[in-house]
C-alpha cells in the first residue's frame, strides 16, 4: 500500500469524485472500486471510509437510500445537488495541488 | 457463496456485542462485514464463517467500531444541529421574521423603561423562567418517550435533548450570572438593551425548536435521514 499520508487528505474527494462517476454506491463497493482503480497501491480503510461518508452526509453534500439486497440492507450514498459542485471545486483544488507538488518536485513536468 | 439469514442475524449480534448500539449504523457494517465474508469463501472454499467474520473485524483495526461509532455520533450531532438551525432559519424570513423582530424590539423597549434597580433581577428571572420551561418539557417528554427495540442514532439525539440544556446553560448563564451583566446593563445603552432582547428571543426560539417542534417532527425527520426507518416497517 501506498504512503496513506499522501493519500489521507485526498480521500473525501476520491469520494465525491467515484459517486459522481458511478451515480451510486455503497460502502463496500467503494473500497473494492479504489483497489481495483489503483490495482491495489491504495487500500481505503473501513475505519476511514465511513467517518468520512457519514460526514459528507451530515454536510449534506451526500444523501442515502436503502435497498434490500440477498437477505439484507444495503446503504446507497448518492451525490446532492451541494455535493456534485462541491465536487466539481474540490477536483480543481486537488488538480491545482498537483500541479504545485509536480512544480516543486519536477519543474519540467504537465498535468496536460 | 451468499449468507443466509441466521447467520446475518449473527453479524447484528456480533456489531451489538462490540458496542455498536444503534440500528442504522449496525446495518451498515453488517452489510460491509457480510460482502467481506462472501468475498473470502468464494476465494477460499476451506475457511469458516467464523473465521472470515475475524478477518474482517481485524480490517477495522485494533480498537474495532470504537472509531467509527465515535464518528458516526459526532456527524448526527452535526445534522441535528444542522437541523435546529433551519427552522431557526425560518423566525428570520418571511413571515414569521415580522414576529421575530417585534418581540425582540417589545422585549428591548421594557428592558429600556423598567427602573435599573430592578432591571438585573428582572433579566436573571427570565433566565429562571426558562430552566423551568427547559425541565417542564424535559420530564413531559421522557414521560412520553417511546420505547422502541431498534436504536436510531438521532431518535436518541432528539430525545436526549438535556445535551443540548447544557449548551444552552453554557452559552446562557454565564450571562446571566456575571457582574459584566449588572455593569452593562447600568450603561443605559438602547442598543444594549435590545441586544439583550436578540439574545433572551434566540435562547427562547432554539428552546422551543429543541422541546417542541422537533419531537413533534421526530418522525418525519427519521424517514428522512433513515430510508430503512419506513422500509423495515413494510417488509
Amino acid at each position: 500500500m501506498g504512503n496513506s499520508k499522501l493519500y489521507k487528505g485526498s480521500l473525501n474527494t476520491i469520494i465525491l469524485k467515484l459517486l459522481d462517476e458511478q451515480g451510486k454506491m455503497y460502502g463496500y463497493e467503494i473500497t473494492q472500486k479504489v483497489k481495483a482503480l489503483t490495482q491495489g497501491e491504495l487500500q481505503i480503510t473501513e475505519g476511514a471510509l465511513y467517518p468520512a461518508l457519514h460526514k459528507l452526509e451530515a454536510e449534506g453534500l451526500l444523501d442515502v437510500e436503502v435497498a434490500k439486497v440477498d437477505n439484507r440492507l444495503r446503504k446507497y450514498y448518492k451525490l446532492t445537488e451541494a455535493g456534485e459542485k462541491e465536487t466539481v471545486n474540490r477536483l480543481a483544488e486537488l488538480e491545482e495541488f498537483i500541479r504545485s507538488m509536480q512544480n516543486l518536485v519536477n519543474p519540467n513536468w504537465s498535468i496536460n | 457463496m451468499q449468507l443466509n439469514q441466521a447467520q446475518i442475524q449473527q453479524l447484528y449480534a456480533f456489531t451489538s456485542k462490540h458496542f455498536v448500539e444503534h440500528y442504522d449504523l449496525q446495518t451498515e457494517l453488517v452489510d460491509h462485514i457480510a460482502n467481506g465474508i462472501e468475498q473470502q469463501l468464494s476465494e477460499n472454499s476451506d475457511i469458516t464463517f467464523k473465521q472470515a467474520l475475524n478477518n474482517e473485524f481485524r480490517k477495522f483495526g485494533v480498537h474495532g467500531f470504537e472509531d467509527v461509532i465515535v464518528k458516526r455520533k459526532r456527524a448526527m450531532s452535526l445534522k441535528y444541529w444542522k437541523i435546529i438551525f433551519g427552522f431557526f432559519k425560518d423566525y428570520f424570513s418571511f413571515p414569521k421574521i415580522i414576529a421575530t423582530l417585534s418581540a425582540i424590539l417589545f422585549l428591548g423597549l421594557v428592558f429600556w423603561n423598567i427602573p435599573l434597580e430592578i432591571k438585573e433581577n428582572f433579566f436573571s428571572g427570565i433566565g429562571a423562567l426558562i430552566i423551568v420551561l427547559w425541565l417542564f418539557f424535559m420530564i413531559r417528554n421522557k414521560k412520553q418517550k417511546k420505547e422502541t427495540k431498534k436504536r436510531w442514532m438521532l431518535k436518541d439525539q432528539i430525545d436526549n435533548i438535556g445535551n443540548s440544556f447544557n449548551l444552552i446553560h453554557l452559552i446562557f448563564f454565564p450571562i446571566i450570572n456575571s457582574n459584566l451583566l449588572g455593569s452593562v446593563l447600568r450603561w443605559q445603552v438602547f442598543y444594549i438593551d435590545v441586544l439583550l432582547a436578540f439574545i433572551i428571543v434566540t435562547v427562547v426560539l432554539i428552546s422551543f425548536i429543541i422541546l417542541k417542534t422537533i419531537p413533534q417532527k421526530a418522525e418525519e425527520l427519521l424517514t428522512k435521514t433513515y430510508p430503512e426507518y419506513k422500509l423495515l416497517q413494510t417488509l
